[in-house]
């Protein structure tokens, strides 16, 4: 087992500790023969192998070479870092959400969920909020801590504002298919502006979510999270007992200054 | 006949907003231009982002290369901590703001040394105001706001002083299209602002939405009527009130409701008023569309349109090189700059 001080510093194991040692295996669209090798060797070193050799060569069909090479990785990566930055956001259990939000919170967590625009797909929020949840994981509406409201898919904006404004929403969450063409984009934005012209977007935790959903979209489109690929309702019930929590500090905070 | 250049536009504007009609439309190259000429008439800056910005490549197609943030030296930066530390870039934390984004919190920082980063501010307008103030409170000329994708939330007199405009090819691959497009939008941030000063007054002391007749009586509407209301429910209210001739709105005015409106029962043109251009969704037709079946808008206020800002290039798409005459002949009243051209000047 590595010591902390190699954690920091961590390579590719292949032989023996810190050999950084890696096995690497392409096929290039080139005839087999002795350029091809001197080519998968160059291609090697502009990877980053030092000492890179071609372990097995042969052809898959007329015109296209396989390669397998070892060669010796000379990045090191800081594990120590990132496993601490994990510690530091480890996700609760249902349980756990359930007792953080009895003891911080006080009371249930207003949750209102929707597809919108003309997005048909209904599973991303269904999987989040519904009871039958996902993968085994409980949705939010199985939790003693949150009272939520699926309006459903191809919900228009409005709507969700409306009914966020009318149950008195701690969270919105909007689950939307994000496309290269950014066709849903401009309904996401729509969403934060409307929220915003309404006096919403202050007192609201604003999360969007889908497939292809990074922390920096949900930063451009001015949403306050963005849960991707992955995610688990309690992932996310985590997320919002913490935000919502932190948030209710800082106003009885600005309460008592003020 | 337009000033020579972007910069200036931007005389008596000490907060400035950047805000496009889409994505790739060239607000933060805009920016990025100004910079250095702002720096060089010895102004000290001070720059934010509403969304995030000075990132190597497009958050949704990573082929597309976007401009880099440089900043003088001195310059004041709203930016989230772990940002800041990533630049590299020597400098001095100010202040720490409440603001938390999905990048982190954003502080108030003072660069030491010039460097370029990556900028993400506060998320929302009322977030941006206060950094805005932050960074002015702590003695810089100008604070640059740039916008994210089509977002305008900051666009409010409340927030920024004067508006930069980006409009361009990527909005569609027909010339006509792009130039319609600008013009309603152009409309939508020069929308008249309310001159009667009895219905001034009416939505100084209000805190509801108010529809008021010619007599200036005024009842209260309900504002889920304004935001979801059926076309029933709109139907009744008028048939209830049909000599109104204004509509006081506390938030926002969606065009279901400016649709409703159209079709309702009334005995005259009506003016609806909200506090800004930004509380003003409109995306199937134009203002003037509205205003030529008897339904006028008007505001309490909005900052001043500086300029508007043309990139002929969608980027891995298309080019319209025709589109900066075609947009400065529908924009007289507007100063036009294509912003490549600015860019090409500055380096």
């Amino acid at each position: 087992m590595p010591d902390d001080a190699t954690l920091h510093r961590v390579r590719p194991y292949g032989d023996h500790l810190d050999d950084g040692i890696v096995q690497l295996g392409f096929t290039l669209p080139v005839p087999d023969g002795a350029p091809a090798r001197k080519a998968a060797l160059q291609l090697a070193r502009t990877m980053g192998l030092a000492r890179a050799e071609v372990v097995h060569q042969q052809q898959l069909t007329p015109g296209f070479t396989y390669f397998v090479l070892y060669g010796t990785c000379t990045a090191t990566v800081d594990f120590a870092a990132l496993a601490q930055e994990a510690a530091g956001e480890r996700h609760m259990s249902e349980a756990e959400v359930d007792e953080f939000i009895d003891r911080h919170i006080g009371r249930p967590v207003v949750a209102v969920g929707a597809s919108t625009g003309t997005d048909t797909h209904s599973v991303g929020i269904d999987a989040m909020l519904n009871l039958k949840g996902y993968h085994g994981h409980r949705g939010l509406e199985g939790y003693r801590g949150f009272r939520t409201y699926n309006l459903g898919s191809q919900v228009p904006n409005t709507v969700l504002v409306a009914q966020a404004i009318q149950v008195d929403a701690d969270v919105v969450l909007v689950s939307q298919t994000v496309t290269q063409q950014d066709l849903h984009i401009q309904n996401l934005t729509e969403l934060v502006e409307l929220a915003e012209a309404q006096g919403l977007r202050e007192r609201t935790i604003l999360i969007c979510g889908g497939a292809r959903m990074s922390e920096e979209l949900a930063k451009e489109i001015g949403f306050d999270a963005g849960f991707g690929r992955g995610t688990y309702p309690y992932h996310l019930a985590s997320y919002v007992a913490r935000e919502l929590s932190a948030r209710l500090a800082a106003r009885g905070a600005a309460r008592v200054e003020g | 006949m337009s000033p020579p250049e972007l910069i200036d536009t931007l005389d008596g504007a000490a907060r400035i907003a950047f805000v496009g009609l889409a994505k790739n439309t060239g607000k933060t190259t805009a920016l990025a231009a100004l910079i250095p000429e702002l720096d060089a008439r010895g102004e000290r800056l001070g720059a934010t982002s509403v969304g995030r910005d000075g990132e190597a490549t497009d958050v949704l197609n990573h082929a597309i290369r976007k401009p880099a943030l440089c900043l003088p030296a001195g310059s004041l930066v709203a930016t989230t901590q772990p940002l800041l530390d990533a630049s590299g870039v020597a400098h001095q934390v100010l202040a720490c703001t409440q603001h938390r984004t999905p990048l982190g919190l954003v502080v108030v920082a003072e660069l030491a040394e010039a460097g370029a980063l990556e900028v993400a501010g506060p998320s929302t307008a009322s977030g941006i105001r206060a950094v805005g103030e932050l960074m002015l409170a702590h003695g810089c000329d100008r604070v640059l706001v740039d916008g994210s994708i089509d977002r305008r939330g900051t666009a409010a007199p409340s927030v920024v002083d004067g508006v930069v405009m980006a409009t361009g090819a990527v909005l569609s691959t027909e010339l006509e299209t792009v130039v319609r497009r600008t013009r309603a939008a152009i409309d939508l941030v020069q929308v008249p602002v309310a001159a009667d000063p009895r219905l001034r007054e009416l939505a100084r002391t209000s805190d509801a939405s108010l529809l008021v007749t010619g007599s200036y009586e005024a009842v209260t509407v309900p504002s889920d009527v304004l935001l979801s209301g059926s076309e029933p429910a709109v139907a009744t209210l008028f048939l209830a009130h049909p000599a109104a001739r204004y509509l006081l709105l506390r938030g926002a005015l969606c065009e279901p409701f400016v649709e409703h409106v159209l079709r309702a029962h009334r005995t005259g043109p009506i003016t609806m008023v909200t506090t800004d251009t930004t509380k003003i969704f409109l995306s199937r037709r134009g203002r003037r569309w509205y205003a030529e079946r008897g339904i006028h808008l008007e505001v309490l206020g909005h900052p001043r349109l500086c300029a508007v800002t043309v990139n002929p290039v969608a980027p891995r798409s298309h080019h319209l090189p025709a589109l900066l005459r075609s947009i400065s002949a529908e924009l007289p009243e507007v100063p036009v700059f294509d912003v490549l051209a600015g860019a090409r000047a500055s380096r």
